[in-house]
């Protein structure tokens, strides 16, 4: 799996390239440590408990998977919210977190359609990204197709530039890309290059002209403007919070749907600057396939029953991550309607392949 | 001077005695859980985050620190005597470590290690007190350009790692970077080399194909020797403890590994595990004993671990200042200062004084406990040697089976480790060295993604090699050093060559 | 078998490995990028089959020029003959003497015989074979019970209470100590 582009969903705990590979080996390795934990737990809880009997579930231990390795968004996440259900003695059985990295949380997907399902005991964590794969082609599912428990919080996607940079504003980074798109480099981490993509087009550039460079995350994004490489980057925002707090880079533009949040108040939304363009990476809670109802509904309780104790809240606000709780049919509809923009972004801005 | 009042200030709170315990605790358990294979520094701490958040941030941080410490150093003590290397830093040690412990100088390469790694930790966190601002702009320098370079010149160096010939380095080098592209390309997500096999997508894992290579063959091989054969581990009577001259041949590789360590792991993305191999074949080049190297040399032990722990505390410097994490397992810690509410950052030193101040003094602590915890217990770990030979290299089998499943969990994880074991075995037979493999099997993706993003920067063009000033530097001190050398070399040997037929 | 002999096999493996590699290429996509994901993977398959053939022509250059020495009266012995079959001794390259100045001089561990090496790992394979669906128990201390018999088979008893020793201790300690759950098996 390597942590490609996981990178978009990873916050600001992305590492370079060679902690790539060994956060990826280690990261396996804790992932399999946990896994084993996994193992046995999945493995008792069958047996204690066949799905769907029963009127008090969870009996066991329920495992939560955060499909990429630790430091990630998606792991972040993960024991985020499983240390807000404990803290606040919401759920009181085990919650062991597995880190099952593999092909863009592809392979974890795959696991919970197929190995996974009709348990039980097994919830997970995804995002934007997997639906960028499964647009790309390179996954056969997509959140939208799993059992949907609930999306969490929206992470919105920022432009930032150095603050001494060549790029004052928006507008100027605009009739930069016009001139000559070739010398505004654009970081960008794995898929983070939608937004940007759908962004250029509005703006009347062709996206394929846009010079993207891959980089693993916030970390090796900031370093590349500051040293040059890179004019601009583009992620969600709680990658580079703590370069914007110092001031070393700049934000440009938010593909929010609403203004932000303070401290970041005054930032343009592309929307209000006349590019309409809405993305956010969202995260969201699903099970296996065929998961029973009981399941289903203890855990959309637990998750809006978790999402209004000041734990969460408190998480919430560290992360700079934006409250989106929603359950249900209310859920589906809305990654249903991400699936459907990020389709669409893929196809007219030819990510497919990068051809 | 403030620097110094607060991190008095600091060693305030981290002298407390719970803060004491945690540190000591921390070390322990990292050694005990860094000794089993498989197990490394960021596994341990993940084991264990969930006990340090009921703890006080102050408590938690100290307690993970020194499991950190304890780890990396638990890495070196299997590398040492079984040839197992748990985690990329420690892969050096098993190189000459293990050479050293089969000619009954385990004792001396463990404690060369322990100070080694103590000298270049404190070195390191004195380092990160007083530079950090002064060091962080050299990250500022360093492009996808200069990286490129400098693993490029980091792989050619390899190349030189091992006895023999260099043509077998050089295959050795591309099996590894063979071996490191199997898995999705970073850059597009693409599957690569994966022969139809959906499992490989996720590459191979570094310590499976490190343990192959490097335990198997050994065990494997003593194993099928029989009775008959030569001891070849402890053949020469009582293990000694480090001798006037081992002290004398470790202070230089000390220094120089805890300098070159340093300011490689405060690059970001390179991390200690480059220190390591970088100081090996810097110790190995100027040494006048090169003829010692791969034969249990312990300056080869005393560098790599000076700079894998040096490297440790670079890696800070970035996470304190920017809030970059330069290695693995920086990016975990972040993750628990962020946990904890804590962004790293320019700004912690303003917001956290009391904490952060109190973090760096705990490393102090930290090393300190490590020395005291393992120098005393070197000769219990020798002792293990003594086994009978049968029991220890199948017990060695079976530990290195254990950590290939911990890690991959899964029938094809084993396999993998046994195609990788008899690969190892047959490159032995063959000449080739293993090491540079191992090395260009962690290098690849730096080198392969720099070398993709200068490319797309410069819109395809190579210019950016000769016209940034850092990258100038680089390619002339490669042609100086390395190239040069090379070129003499060959053509001395081909006039001896063209001499000695003309002789014949 | 000579160390000429060893490096021409090497040598053709190494670029039979490489060919088969850099096939194993064409089935990556390319993309419009500058350097595309097939860039990297073809350079190191071109250059294995590059390095395999330069090694197993160095040796057939040196076996001639061996030849020719031999002919020669009068000549000392040439490089690369009878080193001996070290493991990892490449001989005849001879960049550096076998013998160190200072520290201790092992001698180049002798070779087992092939059939005893691939015996081995027929034993190791069928432990990582039967490691999951047996459990790790039971595996464990059948493999460690193999190895040690076939070795020391007088020792049967402490063979016998180091291969349930171990196993159980090791699997205590991985299980209970550190949550990694190894392979119950048929014992689950």
């Amino acid at each position: 799996m390597r942590s490609t582009m996981i990178t978009r969903t990873r916050r600001a705990a992305s590492a370079g390239a060679e902690t790539k590979r060994s956060v990826r080996t280690r990261a396996v390795g804790v992932g399999a440590v946990l896994a084993g934990l996994a193992l046995v737990a999945t493995a008792c809880g069958n047996k204690a408990q066949p799905p769907g009997e029963g009127g008090d579930y969870p009996k066991g231990p329920v495992t939560v998977t955060a499909p990429a390795e630790p430091g990630s968004g998606w792991d972040t996440t993960a024991r985020a919210m499983v240390e807000a259900l404990q803290q606040e003695d919401i759920v009181s059985t085990p919650l062991p977190v597995q880190n099952k990295p593999g092909g863009t949380g592809c392979s974890w997907i795959t696991s919970m359609m197929q190995q996974e399902k009709g348990k039980d005991d097994q919830i997970a964590v995804t995002s934007l990204a997997s639906q960028t794969m499964k647009a790309r082609g390179l996954c056969e599912y997509g959140p939208e197709d799993t059992t949907l428990i609930a999306t969490l919080y929206v992470e919105d996607f920022m432009v930032v530039t150095p603050e001494d940079g060549d790029f004052k504003d928006l507008d100027a980074l605009v009739k930069a890309l016009k001139d000559d798109p070739q010398k505004v480099t654009v970081a960008a981490a794995g898929d983070d290059t939608l937004p940007f993509a759908l962004f250029a087009e509005e703006a009347g550039i062709d996206p394929a002209d846009i010079n993207f460079v891959n980089y693993d995350g916030g970390g090796e994004q900031t370093t590349a403007m500051l040293n040059g490489d890179a004019k601009v980057a583009i992620a969600g925002m709680s990658e580079f919070r703590s370069v914007l707090e110092s001031g070393d880079i700049k934000p440009l533009v938010t593909f929010a749907e609403k203004p932000l949040a303070a401290p970041f108040g005054s930032v343009p939304t592309a929307k209000d600057s006349g590019y309409d363009v809405t993305l956010g990476n969202w995260r969201g809670v699903f099970g296996p396939a065929e998961m029973p109802d009981e399941a289903v509904d203890f855990w959309a309780k637990a998750l809006d029953d978790m999402s209004e104790t000041d734990t969460w809240k408190e998480t919430l606000k560290n992360n700079q991550w934006a409250e989106e709780f929603r359950t249900g049919d209310d859920a589906q509809a809305y990654v249903d309607e991400a699936a459907k923009t990020v389709e669409e972004g893929v196809k007219e801005t030819d990510l497919g392949n990068g051809e | 001077m403030d620097t110094l009042i607060d991190l008095g200030g600091g060693f305030a709170s981290a002298l407390e005695p719970a803060s004491l315990a945690f540190a000591l605790l921390g070390v322990l358990l990292g050694t005990v859980v860094g000794v089993l294979p498989g197990i490394g520094p960021i596994s341990a701490i993940a084991i264990l985050i969930p006990v340090s958040f009921g703890m006080e941030p102050v408590h938690g941080l100290i307690l993970l620190c020194g499991i950190y410490y304890g780890s990396m150093y638990g890495g070196s003590i299997t590398a040492t005597l079984i040839k197992t290397p748990g985690e990329v830093a420690s892969a050096v040690t098993a190189i000459e470590g293990y050479e050293m412990a089969r000619r009954g100088r385990g004792k001396a390469a463990l404690a060369t290690a322990a100070i080694g790694s103590f000298l270049a930790g404190t070195l390191a966190i004195i380092g990160l007190t007083f530079l950090s601002p002064l060091l962080v702009k050299l990250a500022n320098v360093f492009g996808a350009t200069e990286y490129f370079l400098l693993m490029a010149t980091a792989l050619l160096l390899a190349s030189t790692m091992s006895a023999g010939s260099r043509a077998k380095a050089l295959i050795s080098i591309f099996i590894g970077l063979a071996v490191g592209l199997i898995g999705l390309d970073f850059q597009t997500g693409l599957p690569r080399q994966t022969f139809g096999i959906d499992l490989l997508s996720d590459g191979v894992d570094f310590t499976i194909f490190a343990m192959a290579l490097f335990a198997i063959p050994e065990a494997i091989r003593n194993l099928a020797l029989g009775r008959g054969a030569k001891e070849t581990i402890q053949s020469f009577g009582e293990d000694k403890w480090m001798t006037r001259q081992d002290w004398q041949r470790s202070a230089g590789p000390w220094a120089r590994g805890s300098v070159l360590g340093f300011i490689i792991g405060i690059l970001p993305g390179v991390g200690p595990s480059l220190a390591s191999f970088m100081s090996y074949i810097m110790e190995k080049r100027i040494s006048k004993r090169k003829e010692e190297f791969g034969h249990g040399a312990i300056e080869g032990v005393a560098g790599p671990e000076a700079a894998n722990n040096a490297g440790v505390g670079g890696a800070m410097i970035p996470l304190f200042s920017l809030g970059i994490p330069g290695s693995a397992t920086t990016a975990l810690l972040l993750f628990v200062f962020t946990m904890y509410g804590l962004q790293p950052g320019p700004l912690i030193f303003r917001d956290e004084t009391g904490l952060i101040w109190t973090i760096i003094a705990s490393m102090y602590i930290g090393n300190i406990a490590l020395i005291i915890l393992n120098l005393p217990l070197v000769g219990v770990f020798v002792k293990l040697l003594k086994m009978p030979k049968e029991i220890l290299f199948s017990a060695i089998l079976v530990l290195v089976v254990i950590g290939a499943y911990a890690i991959e969990f899964s029938l094809f994880g084993l396999m993998m480790l046994g195609i990788f074991g008899i690969t190892g075995y047959l490159m032995e037979k063959g000449g080739i060295p293993l090491a540079p493999a191992i090395l260009a099997l962690v290098l690849v993706p730096l080198l392969e993604d720099n070398f993709r993003r200068m490319l797309q920067i410069s819109g395809g063009s190579f210019a950016p090699l000769v016209t940034r000033p850092v990258s100038l530097s680089i390619i002339i001190l490669m042609v100086a050093g390395i190239v040069g050398p090379m070129l003499f070399r060959w053509w001395v040997s081909r006039r001896q060559l063209l001499a000695d037929v003309t002789v014949s | 078998m000579t160390a000429q002999r060893t490096d021409l096999i090497t040598g053709g493996v190494i670029a039979v490995i490489g060919a088969v590699y850099y096939i194993a290429t064409f089935s990556i996509q390319e993309t419009a990028n500058i350097v595309t994901p097939r860039t990297f993977p073809a350079i190191v398959g071109i250059a294995l089959i590059v390095l395999g053939l330069f090694l197993a022509g160095q040796a057939v250059y040196r076996a001639r020029k061996t030849a020719l020495a031999e002919a020669g009266p009068g000549v000392g012995d040439a490089p690369g003959v009878g080193i001996g079959d070290g493991a990892a001794a490449s001989a005849g390259e001879a960049a550096d003497p076998h013998e160190p100045r200072g520290g201790v001089t092992l001698e180049a561990p002798p070779e087992p015989a092939t059939r005893k090496v691939v015996f081995q790992f027929a034993l190791f394979f069928v432990y990582l074979a039967i490691l999951i669906p047996v459990g790790f128990l039971l595996s464990t201390a059948a493999f460690l019970m193999g190895l040690t018999s076939i070795y020391a088979p007088e020792k049967w008893i402490r063979n016998l209470i180091f291969s349930v020793v171990f196993a159980v201790i090791v699997y205590g300690a991985f299980v209970y100590g550190l949550a990694v759950y190894l392979p119950v098996g048929i014992l689950g």
